[in-house]
This record gives structure tokens, C-alpha cells and sequence, in this order.
């Protein structure tokens, strides 16, 4: 059985008013012991994932479970309680509490558990001594280097030692000297009874995962270019799905619709003959932020971006560009 | 000789008991006579409570901004520790303590204020002990109940902020 699984995951969360869906149908499953790189361009959706996995954002479809613990749907006390000994979190700004010393800011989950605050203070100086910051327990977050913070963090985060370790871009913030040390933290963390799962944009974080998941959407460099016809109604393609095509609209009328807060619909974009849309999605890896829909009965021409870029280039198609963002 | 050649008396002050007052006139013990020297002072006390009233008014007023604001710039501290598993009950708990000690720090300074300038003010003033004991509760009160302010506030922050910091 996998320490962690997805099953199905759709997340979901509201911006200006619009639902986005940045994770649509996501499976997974990690073995005990695994690091595990969530990697995508922005707004590909890892931290919204990361957040998920942590219970502070519950999927609008499928099941998360870490270990024995089903987290979808967890509510009151029994989220409380998962969140407090179920998960351990490396924010990418750190997030330490600037009043408190770095002793006392590994202690404060092991206080909120109701351990005793000696016994607490004992294991957040073994835990910082074991990340080499032994000698430096009574500076405040403000007195210490960016590398030092996130080993805060990071002890932090392990101080009740949790199944599950998260960290969202952990070397953001960082200079190169201190990527290293974070790197070797976050890799002996990873070790039998736990997982680690972390999301960034940094490469440098490739040899040190067991797993690596692209959350961005594969892009096809070699797609054929053909006409699509459409019935009135029809649905060219979703919000929420991969993408990796544009479309030029031939004739009839296609419209771009994004789904509101309350369940219902406002068209963005109303495309007719010679306008194109859908070019982001693939362009940048992102899932479709639109609905594209045929109000009229309708012909779009098929094509990749490039393909989209010459036509453009050449005169074929000279309409006023029109995507679905 | 009794009213020293006076057509008229409005108080007759007598060292032992009146059998039978003269027709027209009320016996007075001290205590009725005090309260009757302090009808004139009336219109002033009132006016001092009003005052006193909405300084309280005012003084929750204060401590619910200071406490208000504190929420409003610690959101992320909040929602780091929502992240982290710690219950609303447990922040309101941090709140409430947070205005209670802030009420009571403001109360010590008070009455260490009243004390040094008591003496200062030309009239004599008399602060019973009493004063300083409502003094502490009311105030702990309302530093209590400014707190409530925040609650509001406090539940509302969404721990997925801490990753967006």
C-alpha cells in the first residue's frame, strides 16, 4: 500500500470571481520513504497541491490519503489533529514568527501538541544541533541567513516528526551555498515512515528525487494541422484540461466561457471568423483556463502554436488576437 | 437672639435632640445634611460620570484597534499557525490574553497617573480604594470584550495564505 495516494484529485479555487482548476483527474501514488518533486511552470498548480495535502484545501473531486488517513473531508478536530501530527510544512517565505528565537520557533507545534515546554526545548535544540544550528538557537529569524531560516523551518516542521513533509519552493530564497545544505536537509528527511513532497521551479532539485511529477502540460511539437467542424453547442474543449493546441476559427461563431463563483457562466471571448484562440495553454503548459464552445454551427482549423505564429506572420490570418485568457 | 437679629435662618445646627421642631422646618441628621450640601454639586458629577462613560467608550474603542490591527498584520503568523494545526479557540485564547494584559497595563498606568497627580490638582481630591478596584475590573472587561473584535477576524484567515506568503 503507498504511504501516499491520489485518486482522481480536481482542485479548485475561486480568483476575480472565476472557479480555476488547476488540477483536473491527478493520480498518484508514492511509496514510503520517497522524495517526490512536484515541478511545472507557475500556476501549474503545485502549491494549490501542496495545500491540498496538507488539508487546507479540500479537492472538489477524487480522494487524498496519506497512509491509513483519508484527508479528503476532514473537518473540525480530526483535520485539526492530522494538520498538527499528520503533516509538516516548509513555507517558501519561511514564515518563522519573528518575536520568538529560533529555539522557540521549533518548539511552538510540540507546545500547540500540549508537550511540556522543557521537554519541547530539549527536542527543538536536538533537532536544530542535528541541522547544524546549534549555536545559533537564541537568534531571532531577523538575526539569521536565508539558509538558516529554512533549516528552521525545516526543524520545525519535523518537530513532531510527521509522516508527510512538505515544502514549497524551499530554495527560492536562497544563494547557491545554501541551496546545498537545504538540499541535503530535505534528502535525509526522506527516509522510511515518511514522505517528502516538494514543489519548485529549481533544477537543481532533480538528482535528489526519488520522483519527479510534471504537472505542466506536455507539449506536442509535432501536431497536424486540420479543419474541426463543430455542431452548435459543441465543446471544443474544457476549462481545466491540458492543452497543446491553438485554434483559428473558419467560420461560424466559437465562444470562451469561464464558469463564475455561483455555478454560472460568463463568455469572455465571442470569436468569429479569422480570430484565434487557445495559444497560452500550449504556449506555456498551462490547463485550459476556458471553455471553448461553438454558439453557431462551426470550422476551426487545428494547429500548434508555431503553426498559429506563421499563419499570423503570413497574412492568412490577420484577426485580432484572442485567447482564452 | 436666636436668629441674631435676623428676619430669616435656613439651617439651625443643635448639639443634642430636638423634642419638637419649630413649624415649617425638617430635622436633619449629619448624613442627611451632607447629601443635602451635595444637591448643588449635582449637575458636576453627572457631567464628570458622562465623561468617565465615554473615556471607557473610548478606551475599548483603542484597545479593539490596537487588537484589530495586530490580526490584520499578523495574517500570516495566523495562518502559518492554522497550517501548523492550532485551533481558532487556541488564537482567540492568545487574543484575549493579549487584551487583558493590554487593558491591564493601561489601568496600572492610570492609577500610578491619578496618584502622582492627585495632589497636584487645586481642589482636594479623594481617591478611595474602591476606585482602584472597579478601575481593574471594568477595564479588564473591556479589554475582554474589545477583544471580540479580532475573533471575527481571526477566524476567518485561511491557512492556505501561508503558502502565499
Amino acid at each position: 500500500m503507498p504511504s501516499l495516494a491520489l485518486r482522481d484529485v480536481t482542485l479548485e479555487y475561486e480568483r476575480a470571481g472565476y472557479v480555476v482548476r488547476p488540477i483536473d483527474g491527478l493520480n498518484l501514488d508514492v511509496d514510503d520513504g520517497e522524495l517526490v518533486l512536484l515541478v511545472g511552470a507557475s500556476g501549474c498548480g503545485k502549491t494549490t497541491l501542496l495545500s491540498a495535502l496538507a488539508a487546507l484545501l479540500s479537492p472538489a473531486r477524487g480522494s487524498i490519503s496519506v497512509g491509513d488517513v483519508e484527508v479528503t473531508g476532514l473537518s473540525g478536530r480530526v483535520r485539526d489533529e492530522y494538520r498538527r501530527h499528520g503533516v509538516g510544512i516548509v513555507f517558501q517565505a519561511f514564515n518563522l514568527l519573528p518575536a520568538l528565537h529560533a529555539v522557540d520557533n521549533v518548539a511552538v507545534p510540540m507546545w500547540n501538541a500540549g508537550r511540556g515546554g522543557r521537554m519541547a526545548k530539549r527536542r527543538a535544540t536536538e533537532l536544530l544541533t542535528e541541522l547544524g544550528l546549534g549555536d545559533r538557537l537564541d537568534h531571532r529569524p531577523a538575526d539569521l541567513s536565508g539558509g538558516q531560516q529554512q533549516r528552521v523551518a525545516i526543524a520545525r516542521a519535523l518537530a513532531l516528526d510527521p509522516p508527510l513533509l512538505l515544502a514549497d519552493e524551499p530554495t527560492a530564497h536562497l544563494d547557491a551555498d545554501h541551496v546545498q545544505q537545504v538540499l541535503q536537509v530535505l534528502r535525509t528527511t526522506a527516509q522510511p515512515g515518511r514522505v517528502v513532497v516538494v514543489g519548485t521551479h529549481d533544477e537543481r532539485m532533480l538528482p535528489i528525487a526519488d520522483r519527479v511529477v510534471e504537472l505542466s502540460v506536455a507539449r506536442s511539437t509535432n501536431v497536424e494541422r486540420r479543419e474541426v467542424e463543430l455542431g452548435a453547442g459543441e465543446i471544443l474543449f474544457r476549462e481545466g484540461e491540458p492543452g497543446d493546441v491553438a485554434y483559428v476559427v473558419e467560420s461560424g461563431r466559437i465562444e470562451l466561457v469561464r464558469q463564475l463563483v455561483d455555478g454560472s457562466e460568463e463568455v469572455v471571448v465571442d470569436a468569429g471568423p479569422g480570430r484565434w484562440f487557445g495559444e497560452l495553454a500550449p504556449l506555456y503548459g498551462l490547463p485550459r483556463s476556458a471553455t471553448a464552445r461553438a454558439a453557431t454551427p462551426s470550422v476551426v482549423t487545428r494547429c500548434s502554436p508555431q503553426q498559429l505564429r506563421h499563419l499570423v506572420r503570413t497574412g492568412t490570418h490577420a484577426g485580432a488576437m484572442s485567447d482564452e485568457r | 437672639m436666636f436668629l441674631a437679629g435676623q428676619p430669616l435662618a435656613t439651617a439651625i445646627a443643635v448639639d443634642g435632640t430636638v423634642a419638637s421642631p419649630p413649624p415649617g422646618s425638617v430635622i436633619f441628621t449629619p448624613d442627611d445634611a451632607v447629601r443635602d450640601l451635595d444637591r448643588p454639586m449635582k449637575a458636576g458629577t453627572q457631567t464628570i460620570a458622562i465623561i468617565s462613560g465615554l473615556l471607557w467608550i473610548m478606551a475599548a474603542g483603542v484597545v479593539a484597534s490596537m487588537l484589530y490591527l495586530s490580526v490584520t498584520e499578523r495574517s500570516t503568523d495566523l495562518a502559518t499557525s492554522k497550517a501548523m494545526g492550532v485551533t481558532n479557540r487556541s488564537l482567540f485564547g492568545g487574543l484575549a490574553l493579549q487584551g487583558f494584559v493590554l487593558a491591564l497595563s493601561a489601568c496600572a498606568l492610570g492609577a500610578v497617573l491619578a496618584l502622582l497627580l492627585a495632589p497636584v490638582f487645586p481642589l482636594a481630591i479623594e481617591i478611595p480604594t474602591s476606585a482602584y478596584v472597579t478601575l481593574f475590573i471594568v477595564g479588564v472587561v473591556v479589554g475582554l470584550v474589545a477583544s471580540l473584535v479580532g475573533l471575527r477576524k481571526t477566524t476567518r484567515v485561511d491557512p492556505a495564505l501561508a503558502f502565499g506568503s
